[in-house]
């Protein structure tokens, strides 16, 4: 059979060993390509893990920060607020004359009034009535408009068919990231004017904000995610994380404008 | 042992036909249609063949019109499987010229009598660059990390390994005379085996849905 014939090997015969050969060798090379991409991949993977216990971290200091606020705002302001009210409802109250005892009770009832603004301050501030009751268009628009009240700067919002409600504990953190990232817009940026769109897929919202201040690229916000500094960054990034959410910090092809993107996935009964 | 193969070659092709019809509930890569409907097309032109041979009738059309439908549906399958403007537009412009250059080639060396052996040539070199493009096209994806968990990967590697190794034969085989092309031409029933299996092992791959692109509306 001159297939067998190997002393005299034929051009035909030695070329398909050849391109046979080549072929295997392409899909081998193929192959271990991928395997290194993988192993590349895995490294990546256990560096984010790291930074995630960075970011945890950076929660609990925050939780611990928030508590303490709390605690601050419970015993400088309401305990001496009752304690005063205490006061002129003492045991001498009853021996004191008409007038006086109407006055001391209205002094209390001023305080206690007080006190009760200040417990739905504290409570508010934990969770916005408005995001709770009309949802995150409604929160993030009553917010702007107390920005604009101030006249510091010109902010405005527009979301495009937002009428399936995220769930309210990813709202809330939703809101918290716009929230922060939009305190460290008028904190850091020097910016004129903070414009906010959201825009609805079926699969995904995406919230962007534009501002013509100074701002972040993407390598400083993973380089300021990295480092000591920036605990509001990582905040916006743990809770990000918590909702799957992604972020992107770009600067705007004109050079004028700083963008930030949000990308939240929804949910399959958000949809 | 190779008497075996080159009675019984036709067995190989419908293996992964078989293996498809088992599995054809788990099996949502719409692609595999193509290449089952190829291979069934391929089942009967052999029996076809197998029965003008038995007969002792030329059988040359059967086989040249099966290699312009096989160039066709594989470049139907890469055009499922390459979704980029520039590789479909590629691969539209190079079916109409292959189609173009067949029916040149049959009418001037006449494919009734002869195998349009230049055709076999030109289908294994166009397939061996289209399983280039698609390798080249899915190692550049950043997430796509176990691409040899799809389907797609295990038909280009039967047909590139299957283009490759029976390529030369191609070449060579109008050169040799008729009593060596017989016993050369077994190479392309071994090389049916590699294919074979390697579309076997396609048809147990489960397509998984690709990711969701990020900050982009979906």
């Amino acid at each position: 059979m001159p297939l067998l014939q190997l002393n005299g090997i034929s051009p035909m015969f030695l070329g398909t060993i050849v391109m046979c050969l080549l072929a295997i060798a392409f899909i081998i090379l193929i192959i271990f390509h991928q395997r290194r991409v993988i192993r590349y991949q895995v490294k990546m993977q256990n560096m984010e893990a790291e930074q995630q216990k960075v970011l945890l971290s950076a929660s609990i200091k925050l939780q611990e920060e928030e508590r303490q606020r709390i605690a601050a705002d419970l015993h400088d302001d309401a305990g001496p607020l009752l304690a005063t009210a205490r006061l002129y409802l003492n045991e001498n109250l009853v021996n004191q004359d008409k007038a006086s005892q109407l006055q001391s009770i209205f002094s209390a009832k001023e305080i206690i009034d007080e006190t009760i603004q200040l417990i739905r301050n504290i409570s508010h501030s934990l969770m916005p009535p408005t995001l709770k009751n009309f949802g995150l268009e409604s929160a993030v628009n009553d917010f702007f408009q107390k920005i604009n009240g101030s006249g510091s700067m010109n902010v405005n919002c527009r979301f495009h068919d937002y009428k399936i409600r995220l769930k309210s504990e990813k709202e809330l953190l939703v809101f918290r990231v716009i929230q922060e990232l939009v305190n460290n817009i008028l904190k850091h940026s020097n910016a004129s004017f903070i414009h906010l769109t959201e825009h609805n897929g079926s699969e995904n919202i995406l919230i962007r904000l534009h501002h013509d201040g100074r701002g972040l690229t993407h390598e400083d916000f993973i380089k300021l995610g990295k480092s000591n500094v920036g605990l509001g960054l990582k905040n916006i990034q743990s809770r990000l994380k918590v909702i799957k959410g992604e972020i992107l910090f770009e600067q705007d092809s004109s050079q004028s404008f700083f963008k930030v993107t949000i990308d939240i996935p929804k949910d399959e009964n958000e949809r | 042992m190779l008497k075996l193969i080159q009675e019984y070659y036709f067995i190989f092709g419908i293996i992964p036909v078989i293996f498809y019809l088992f599995l054809s509930k788990r099996i949502h890569d719409k692609g595999l249609r193509v290449i089952v409907f190829l291979l069934i097309i391929g089942f009967c032109a052999d029996l076809y063949s197998l029965y003008q041979a038995k007969n002792d009738r030329a059988n040359y059309v059967t086989f040249n019109m099966f290699t312009l439908v096989e160039t066709l549906l594989l470049f139907g399958y890469f055009y499922v499987i390459l979704t980029s403007v520039l590789n479909r537009s590629i691969i539209i412009f190079i079916g109409l010229v292959f189609t173009i250059v067949f029916f040149y080639y049959y009418i001037r060396i006449d494919g009734s009598i002869h195998y349009l052996d230049s055709c076999a040539v030109i289908e294994n070199i166009l397939i061996i660059f289209l399983s280039i493009v698609y390798f080249f096209k899915e190692i550049s994806k950043p997430d796509n990390l176990d691409f040899q968990k799809k389907s797609q990967f295990w038909v280009v590697c039967s047909y590139l390994i299957y283009s490759a190794g029976t390529l030369f034969l191609f070449l060579y085989i109008n050169t040799l005379p008729k009593s060596e092309q017989q016993n050369d031409y077994v190479l392309n029933y071994i090389f049916l085996i590699p294919k074979s299996i390697l579309l076997t092992i396609a048809m147990f791959m489960k397509n998984t849905t690709p990711l969701r692109k990020k900050f982009q509306l979906t």
